[in-house]
């Protein structure tokens, strides 16, 4: 039996997880309070990498600035989806930045979704970059150039 | 986890009569004292977790919110267990089963249920728990068939699909006693034995435990390792604080009962194994084992810290929460957001690492202490675990922090964190509400530690006029301060890591820098680094002839007969040459009826291109000055007539040649004036004498033939082939040997559109083999720049974008060590970052310009202009 979670518990999850990243423990990554903003559903750009052509939109952005980012694949002919995609926001290229990980979006089976923090402070050129990860060992990274915010 | 947990009940019950004279209300007044010097074990990164059975259902385990949930309540340490009872079925309503129909696992269910963890890069804290066989009901008595679906799931995860998964459990309270039929204790180490052998057998890397029993039966886990120690590599168990209508406190005291227990399996494990150390993990705790309105309260925080800090206490290793999300016990709700008790384990995990120090209270009935030390924190759990809130006071001795960050949970929720000086809580006391989990987190100053140098300078080698930089490498607490010495006096304003000297001189030949490194704890000084200047750094050097020195253009030297004379101060046109000399260059000259230039210290043998640069500064027509020149006694140029070629006064002329250094490693040029009706004087304005060590070879079989041309500083590059992609590549490839470090910098003026992938770029490769590793900074025909890789032989191809740029457009690639990093320029002067990767190549390596087509019916012409490798000499 499921006890309905209960709406002060939210409150405090929401709370936990600003005061978590503000004091540099980690977050849990409760994603409550996300709301259209001004940008929503923004395309970010179209680029093409080899055997695939990804395109990026921005589809709302929350409160604190948290944005939430669908990025279509397309493959070309007789190539796989990625089995992971994943996605972090900076401005020049960093091989070790920290990354989130992108989930199929609902009913879509090419079509991948992410909640990305707005890094403070916003980097100069400040971009959406994207990882596909294949088995093979085959990985594709597309940002600055591409997916500017 | 298994509802039926009578006898857990039943010893829950024994507990509370035989503690209940115990756990009296607590006075105010309780004190705390921690001994920040006693280490009493090292803590496990891994030891506070959680059972993720979530993750079993493809859909939630690539779902971002619940990998992120996961990510910060573990903070990517603790355990995620992945046990339930779902997986061994072949249908269940939370889409968790991994058999099919036939009773096989289904390797696409697995594969995509562990792809999402993989991605968040949680794979070191899986623990896979194999509950029962896939016959279900009672055939984890059938050990044959238990064995035969172990080992084929470690070849699923680990060998067919390279998951890496080290830690495996089985089976899951299975005991007799327990479960009926149960196993007997030899019955389950002979299952346990049989399944590690079968398992390691396909992945001897991992990790095999159990016997995850349904409580802390000291005598039955005992008796298992008795029967399994060779084949077992942790043992693991579960405990539960009793049914829902059990009292705060018998739950309570149940959980303290924890560390006790945990301490006696220590005890009989230690005096059974022979020395080996077998971790044990409490891997499934909960306040109950069924659904109570105080589980995702604060009084649930208490129980979880009673027992997240009493296994490590005790001797365990480990202890994970039963379990992620959704139902009533998670520590999500169903959308995975993270009930505000899910912190207790994201601060224990965050901050509870390095070593358990000795803790104490004056009434472990009311207040409960636990305390770690790390490099980054010092860390106090203080636990009121009774019903009134408690003024404690504190005494930490070996540490006294200025400040310290409070976290809290309470009834009031999760606050923190809140800046605290210790003065204040020494003075007054720590507040602690009632059923409370309080954090005391000290970051300790860092001790001062002498600078320790870690690279120290390297003997440095520059032709005459250039510049020798000298670095050092040291680490050291605080952030140690640098000056450098020349021959042992100080350099003012040499305080970097880094020092470069002002163009050299001969009188700079043999000259010795070291640096002193000092902070507040110590000094410590370089070795000694020599700087020798040669006359071509081995192969290359450029001589303004006639003239001082001018940029790379060193003065006048390595000269005999002739005279230098600057006649002309204007313009010079160099509008007909490619790469010309700058203008001074051209004012100044040495002429003479005979003169000879001898360039020493080139490599023996070594080829070599000699540029002579020309101006006519003196005549004003044709055939006035005619010259014969030679290098290393053979003619290259016979009556040559500067102003003939040029067309006019003060017009470049650049003639270029290829030579090769004689046996004493020199060139000698030598020039002879044809005598004329007005004049018999030779005259030369520069002389450029660079390495030519390229060689172009097509790679990988292109469907048509490659080639390379040059003209003065352009090269022009042919190339088919399919693809540099994939795990093998067809190219054409102009490249020569280096040898450690280096960097390889060309600007792509243009290239062919044969395909919008079409490319050309500098690459640095391990061989010429059509699938070795390489790494590539390219442009493309129509997709912009990449910076590619292929960091396997004959694997695949990585693929990092740029700009979308097309040419022209500057490349570069550098190599550091086994880094490489791609760069793109506009301009050739404001670089950014590509892409970098990490690739281990034996010496020498081939660095280059590749051009493919991308069809291997057709070639691609490309041209590069500013083509400079630069070796870093430390090969």
């Amino acid at each position: 039996m499921r006890i309905p979670p209960q709406i002060m518990t939210h409150v405090f999850a929401a709370a936990i997880v600003a005061l978590l990243a503000s004091c540099g423990a980690g977050g849990g990554g409760a994603s409550g309070g996300s709301a259209p903003g001004p940008s929503a559903g923004a395309a970010l750009g179209e680029r093409a990498v080899p055997g695939y052509t990804l395109r990026a939109r921005r589809v709302s952005t929350a409160a604190d600035g948290t944005i939430t980012v669908r990025v279509h694949v397309t493959p070309d002919a007789g190539h796989p989806l990625p089995t992971a995609v994943t996605c972090w926001i900076a401005g020049d290229y960093r091989a070790e930045a920290s990354t989130s990980p992108a989930a199929l979006a609902a009913g879509m089976n090419d079509e991948f979704e992410v909640m990305l923090a707005m890094p403070q402070p916003l980097p100069a050129d400040a971009a959406v970059w994207v990882r596909l990860t294949f088995p093979d060992g085959t990985v594709l990274e597309v940002g600055r150039a591409a997916f500017p915010i | 986890m298994n509802i039926s947990r009578i006898a857990t009940a039943l010893l829950s019950l024994a507990i509370v009569l035989a503690t209940v004279c115990c756990a009296l209300p607590a006075a105010a007044g309780e004190s705390v004292t921690v001994d920040w010097d006693v280490v009493q074990r090292a803590v496990d990164a891994k030891a506070y977790g959680v059972n993720g059975p979530n993750m079993f259902d493809p859909n939630a385990a690539n779902n971002a919110t619940y990998l992120a949930g996961l990510s910060g309540i573990t903070q990517k340490r603790g355990f995620i267990r992945l046990h339930g009872w779902g997986m061994v079925e072949r249908s269940d309503s939370n889409n968790q089963y991994w058999l099919n129909a036939d009773g096989s696992w289904n390797a696409d269910k697995i594969r995509s249920a562990l792809s999402g963890a993989a991605g968040a890069g949680l794979i070191p804290s899986i623990m896979i728990n194999i509950p029962s066989g896939p016959g279900g009901g009672t055939d984890y008595q059938d050990v044959d068939s238990f064995v035969r679906a172990a080992a084929s799931l470690v070849q699923i995860v680990n060998v067919d699909n390279h998951f890496g998964v080290t830690y495996w459990e089985l089976p899951n309270e299975r005991e007799a006693g327990f479960q009926s039929p149960g196993l007997t204790a030899g019955q389950a180490a002979t299952l346990i034995s049989a399944c590690s052998r079968a398992m390691k057998a396909k992945d001897p890397s991992i990790k095999v435990g159990g016997p995850a029993t349904a409580w802390i039966n000291v005598d039955y886990i005992a008796n298992v390792v008795a029967g399994c120690l060779g084949d077992i590599d942790f043992v693991s168990c579960h405990t539960y604080g009793g049914d829902g209508s059990a009292s705060d406190a018998a739950i309570y005291d149940s959980a303290q009962a924890v560390q006790g227990a945990v301490a006696s399996l220590r005890s009989r494990l230690t005096a059974i194994s022979g020395g080996k150390y077998l971790p044990i993990y409490v891997d499934e705790h909960n306040f109950a084992w069924q659904g109570t309105g105080r589980i995702h309260t604060n009084k649930e925080a208490v129980y979880d810290a009673i027992v997240l800090s009493g296994v490590i206490a005790g001797g365990g290793d480990a202890s994970m929460y039963w379990h992620d999300a959704g139902s009533s016990m998670g520590l999500m709700d169903e959308a995975f957001r993270p009930y505000y008790t899910a912190t207790t384990f994201t601060m224990f995990s965050a901050w509870f690492q390095g070593s358990q120090v000795r803790s104490s209270s004056s009434n472990a009935a009311a207040v409960i202490a636990y305390a770690t030390r790390s490099d980054t924190a010092n860390a106090l759990c203080v636990v009121n675990r009774s019903a009134g809130q408690q003024t404690v006071t504190m005494a930490y001795n070996g540490f006294t922090p200025t400040t310290v960050d409070r976290y809290q949970v309470s009834s009031a929720g999760f606050s923190g964190p809140n800046a605290i000086a210790w003065p204040s809580i020494v003075g007054s006391g720590l507040t602690v509400p009632e059923n409370s989990v309080t954090f005391l987190i000290a970051r300790p100053p860092p001790s001062a530690i002498a600078p320790v140098i870690t690279a120290q300078p390297d003997n440095v080698t520059v032709a005459v006029g250039q510049t020798a930089s000298f670095r050092v490498t040291a680490t050291g607490t605080p952030a140690p301060g640098y000056q450098w010495q020349r021959n042992g006096t100080d350099i003012a304003g040499a305080t970097t890591t880094t020092f470069t000297t002002a163009s050299t001189t001969t009188a700079d030949q043999g000259a010795t820098f070291r640096c002193v490194v000092g902070n507040s704890a110590g000094s410590v000084t370089s070795a000694d680094a020599t700087l020798t200047v040669t006359s071509g750094s081995g192969g290359a050097i450029a001589i303004n002839c006639g003239g001082g020195g001018v940029g790379a253009y060193i003065a006048d030297a390595y000269v005999s007969g002739g005279t230098t004379t600057t006649n002309w101060t204007g313009a010079v046109d160099v509008s007909a040459v490619t790469s010309p000399a700058p203008a001074t260059i051209y004012q100044s000259e040495r002429y003479g009826a005979s003169f000879t230039y001898t360039i020493p210290g080139l490599a023996v043998g070594g080829s070599y291109t000699a540029r002579l640069h020309f101006s006519e500064d003196w005549h004003t027509a044709a055939g006035k000055r005619l010259q014969d020149v030679s290098i290393n006694g053979a003619r290259v140029l016979s009556s040559f007539d500067i102003f003939a070629s040029a067309g006019a006064m003060h017009k470049a002329v650049i003639r270029q040649f290829t030579a090769t250094a004689d046996a004493a490693g020199r060139i000698v040029i030598a020039f002879t004036g044809v005598p004329t009706d007005v004049d018999d004087a030779a005259k030369v304005d520069g002389i450029e004498i660079a390495v030519n060590a390229w060689t172009n070879r097509d790679i990988g079989g292109p469907g048509l033939a490659g080639s390379v041309a040059s003209v003065d500083d352009t090269i022009t590059v042919t190339g088919s082939g399919v693809d540099i992609w994939n795990a093998s590549d067809g190219f054409q490839f102009v490249a020569q040997p280096l040898t450690g470090d280096g960097t390889i910098v060309a600007r792509v003026v243009s290239m062919q559109n044969t395909n919008a992938w079409a490319k050309a770029g500098v690459m640095i490769r391990a061989g010429t083999t059509a699938g070795a590793v390489h790494a590539f900074c390219c442009v493309t025909a129509g997709n912009g720049v990449a910076f590619q890789r292929r960091t396997v032989a004959n694997a695949g191809s990585s693929h990092t974008a740029g700009s979308q740029s097309a040419a022209p457009r500057w490349v570069k690639l550098v190599r550091q060590g086994a880094v490489l990093s791609g760069y793109e320029s506009a301009d050739g002067t404001t670089w950014r970052l590509v892409g970098t990767t990490t690739i281990s190549m034996a010496n020498p390596v081939q660095i280059g310009l590749a051009v493919t087509s991308h069809d291997n019916s057709r070639l691609c012409i490309a041209m590069f202009d500013h083509v400079l490798v630069t070796p870093s000499g430390n090969g």
